[in-house]
């Protein structure tokens, strides 16, 4: 009996606690689909899940190859706020082309590419707002207006 | 002991309501831990770096906008998607087939686009992945074979479907050689292209994929783990031989942005100096790699 009382304690504290934070990762994807469509924008995620889980002080880095003729779209989420993540753009001598850290961390951004270079994104939690958890990134992109 | 089971219900309720007033107060910091745990690394990073490489979908929107008509010469039969065994060669090959899938639906191909992604959907399978494709894609599929649009967005979701099913089920080697052969078949389509068209702007498009190319070596001596890993790795490094042969710099401009648009127009500038034999050795070693992997 005293078994089956630890048994039930175990599961009443962490079942919930466990599906709570499962829903809440894999509910980021499903932002960033809503953030790719937004303005009804045709953009296409460049095929690859680029999802961490971020601690403090954690930054992550993805090297990527900006085609010219090219608009992309980068967008991240954290959580439900849309402000948690602050990523920066670097190029191939790590000077900042864009950091959203100076438009309120917007959750996208716009990059209209005229001739094709190798890029840099750093992203990681703005700490002021969010400790730790997990974080996703989609590189999107459409053929230029 | 009935009052101790009150006791954790009240207790498992209010841990679901903690979390939900954490997330939804901006003013907090967030420190809950999510359902990744902070020593699994869903991506496969080189000292953490993750490698960005280009979608298939956007090389094919490329071919198509040089108003070359639709190919099926260029495609991998689906029928011979039985011939493969290995992981390794499933794998390549889920790749391959989803470029293939991209192809045919930039180009409205609705028949064949079905028959690829059947295909994708049986590699996928092969591979104990069949839940990488959620059951509402392959209705969405099924439901858009006439509209372009909603085909590439839905080919794009199925990498992505992949891309992560793989990943977070501790198969990052195997994604990796997804995306490898999703990017050789690009390159395929890129060199014929070239081969035929030996303009300056089909030099440069293949020219490129110079730092591409680098970011695959480094990636599979990454997640190798097998002579067929080193082989495929070797291939790859002597078209890195090859393109070192091009040139190429770089010259910093700073960015202008719009905030009211949230755009910023790149003006920065990097030039592949090119010549044709080069590229055309570039071309050929390309389609020879591709062949090489299909049966």
């Amino acid at each position: 009996m005293k078994n089956h009382f630890y048994i039930a304690l175990t599961l009443m504290v962490f079942l919930p606690l466990s599906m709570f934070t499962q829903t809440k990762c894999d509910t980021l994807g499903a932002i960033l689909e809503g953030i790719i469509k937004q303005d009804e924008a045709s953009f296409y995620s460049d095929g690859q899940s680029y999802k961490y889980f971020l601690g403090q002080d954690e930054t992550t880095e993805i090297v990527t190859t900006f085609y010219e003729g090219s608009t992309y779209r980068i967008a991240t989420s954290a959580g439900l706020e849309d402000n948690y993540m602050v990523f920066d753009v670097l190029d191939e001598e790590r000077n900042v082309l864009f950091s959203n850290a100076s438009h309120a961390n917007a959750p996208y951004w716009d990059f209209n590419v005229k001739n094709t270079i190798e890029c840099t994104i750093e992203a990681r939690l703005d700490p002021n707002k969010k400790l730790n958890g997990c974080a996703q990134l989609i590189i999107a992109f459409k053929k230029a207006d | 002991m009935k009052k101790y089971y009150y006791l954790f219900i009240f207790l498992g309720l209010s841990i679901l309501s903690c979390g939900e007033f954490e997330e939804k107060n901006p003013t907090s910091v967030e420190n809950q831990q999510d359902a990744i745990k902070a020593d699994e690394k869903i991506n496969v990073d080189v000292d953490h770096t993750i490698f960005s490489i280009p979608s298939p979908v956007q090389i094919t929107m490329d071919l198509h906008d040089s108003e070359k008509g639709f190919s099926k010469a260029l495609l991998h039969d689906v029928s011979a998607a039985e011939n493969y065994v290995t992981s390794f060669d499933k794998a390549i090959m889920l790749g391959i087939y989803g470029t293939d899938l991209a192809y045919c639906s930039v180009y409205e191909n609705s028949t064949e686009s079905i028959n690829y992604f059947g295909t994708m959907k049986k590699m996928a399978d092969d591979l104990n992945a069949s839940y990488a494709l959620s059951e509402s894609l392959i209705e969405r599929f099924s439901k858009n074979l006439n509209n372009k649009d909603s085909l590439l967005t839905l080919a794009s979701e199925a990498y992505v479907q992949i891309d992560e099913y793989l990943k977070e089920n501790d198969n990052k080697d195997i994604a990796a050689l997804v995306l490898a052969g999703g990017w050789i078949e690009s390159m395929y389509f890129q060199s014929t292209e070239l081969l035929a068209d030996s303009s300056e702007s089909n030099q440069l498009r293949l020219a490129q994929n110079k730092h591409t190319l680098e970011h695959f070596i480094t990636l599979i001596e990454k997640v190798g783990s097998n002579d067929q890993f080193w082989e495929l790795q070797s291939m790859l490094s002597d078209l890195s031989t090859l393109y070192k042969e091009i040139p190429t710099s770089y010259e910093y401009i700073p960015s202008v942005t719009d905030a009211n648009s949230k755009t910023t127009n790149i003006m920065s500038k990097s030039s592949f100096e090119t010549d044709y034999m080069t590229m055309k050795e570039i071309a050929n070693e390309f389609i020879n790699l591709r062949n090489y992997y299909i049966k």
